[in-house]
């Protein structure tokens, strides 16, 4: 039993040495594959209010040594307020973009309209990735601040709410008038 | 009554009149029943005052003035729709079967007027109601959207929209009236309808999600309309971003009140039930 038990041991541990090897490769290539794009915005913070449409720009570097050819970047939006419902597709309908190649030491500009929808603290990025999608690389935030929810102003709603029924009431008096005149 | 009023001004040549000159005759008659009766202008009474405790509330109540202006004129606009669709509907489910169950119907197709030209008279006067609404509706929607300028493009949507899903409900009005021997069977057929077709828009936004979701939004056209002005306002979408979400009530628009109109060809007094 012993020696069957160090046989196993002597199997597993180059087996698991090897498994950690293989990771750290990995990870050390992924590294290096993310290290390659750096992604930037123009804009760190902006106050918006509903309604009001935002245009800000996101630039693609590549800092390795190998072209980078069909990346894909996408626009990211989200609340960090719970109680704030963000659909990105009403924020903004064209949020995915296909880059052109960027050469090494290169980059590309991206532009990236979005209109502010609902009022709460947002954060906006872009994430960039191959066209494996073996890495993701993201831009810094971009903080927006939609406030001033606009509510209604209820002065001067009682002489709209109450002269327009009292209009079609006297409509229809003059029109009950006139039947009985024509009986 | 609109039909005794049309023998009278029916030609009496024997020779029929012409399409375009009967239905015209059948319009008016039709219009003058409906607005000088007081009949539309009551119902236009319902209408505003509906609007106006929808918009007093909307102003002045904490839990709906908590609405973000764009929605609060979204609402009033959606609402506007809404009811101008029912009162539409309203009158044209009357039209042939209320005809028929006052026992006028006999004589109204015993005048030269072709059967398709009574039908689209009264589709028109039907429309003309959905016009009056609107005009009334327009001063709330400006008032509650006059701080965003969302007016214009409320406006030209609600008109679009509105007018779309009113050719449509004339259409559906006009079937089932066609079809009714009673006009309580017609009226509650035709409010059915318009309750079905109203459904799916309000609809949990967790049920609309996905293809199948979607497919019955955008295959609704009460829903499609509604949730174009929707994206319309609240989102601040251009007139032309979602214009998809407009076909199916277009097509229901124009083919609806095509079929009440093939069908009214053949209009005539049905059996009374038991005889």
């Amino acid at each position: 039993m012993r020696a069957l038990a160090r046989i196993g041991v002597a199997c597993a541990l180059p087996l698991a040495l090897l498994t950690t090897y293989d990771a750290a490769a990995a990870s050390t290539e992924s590294a290096i594959v993310a290290g390659q794009v750096v992604v930037e915005l123009d804009q760190r913070e902006v106050a918006a209010s509903p309604g009001q449409k935002v245009t800000f720009e996101s630039t693609v570097r590549n800092t390795g040594d190998r072209p980078l050819a069909d990346y894909v970047a996408h626009l990211n939006i989200l609340s960090t307020d719970k109680s704030v419902y963000v659909d990105p597709e009403d924020w903004s309908p064209k949020r995915t973009q296909f880059l052109d190649e960027i050469r090494p030491g290169g980059s590309t500009t991206l532009s990236w309209d979005v209109r502010a929808v609902t009022s709460g603290p947002i954060l906006l990025f872009v994430s960039v990735t191959s066209p494996t999608a073996d890495t993701v690389s993201s831009s810094g935030p971009l903080k927006m601040t939609v406030g001033g929810q606009r509510v209604v102003n209820a002065g001067g709603v009682l002489p709209l709410v109450l002269w327009m029924p009292a209009g079609v009431l006297a409509l229809l008096g003059a029109t009950s008038v006139r039947r009985r005149r024509h009986r | 009554m609109a039909d005794l009023d049309a023998v009278d001004a029916a030609p009496t040549t024997g020779t029929p009149a012409t399409s375009a000159g009967s239905t015209w005759t059948v319009a008016e008659q039709e219009l003058r029943d409906l607005w000088l009766s007081g009949r539309g202008v009551a119902m236009l009474l319902a209408y505003t005052v509906l609007l106006s405790i929808t918009t007093y509330l909307i102003a002045t109540n904490q839990e709906l003035n908590f609405l973000e202006q764009r929605e609060a004129v979204s609402l009033t606009l959606q609402l506007a729709v809404a009811v101008g669709g029912l009162l539409v509907v309203l009158v044209a489910a009357d039209a042939v079967s209320g005809e028929r169950e006052r026992g006028t119907l006999e004589s109204l197709l015993l005048t030269p007027a072709p059967r398709r030209s009574i039908i689209i008279g009264k589709g028109i006067a039907a429309i003309s109601l959905w016009i009056g609404a609107f005009a009334l509706a327009v001063p709330y929607i400006w008032w509650i959207g006059r701080d965003v300028g969302t007016f214009g493009v409320a406006f030209v949507g609600g008109l679009v929209v509105g007018t779309l899903l009113a050719l449509a409900l004339t259409g559906i009005g006009l079937l089932i009236s066609t079809f009714s021997q009673s006009n309580g069977l017609s009226l509650a057929l035709s409010f059915v309808v318009l309750l079905a077709l109203y459904v799916p828009h309000q609809m949990p936004a967790e049920a609309t999600r996905g293809w199948a979701g979607e497919l019955v939004l955008k295959l609704d056209p009460f829903s499609a309309g509604l949730l174009y002005l929707e994206r319309l306002i609240v989102n601040s979408h251009s007139l032309s971003q979602d214009l998809g979400l407009l076909v199916v009530p277009a097509l229901c628009a124009v083919g609806l009140p095509a079929v009440a109109l093939l069908v009214g060809g053949r209009l005539s007094l049905l059996p009374r039930s038991g005889s």
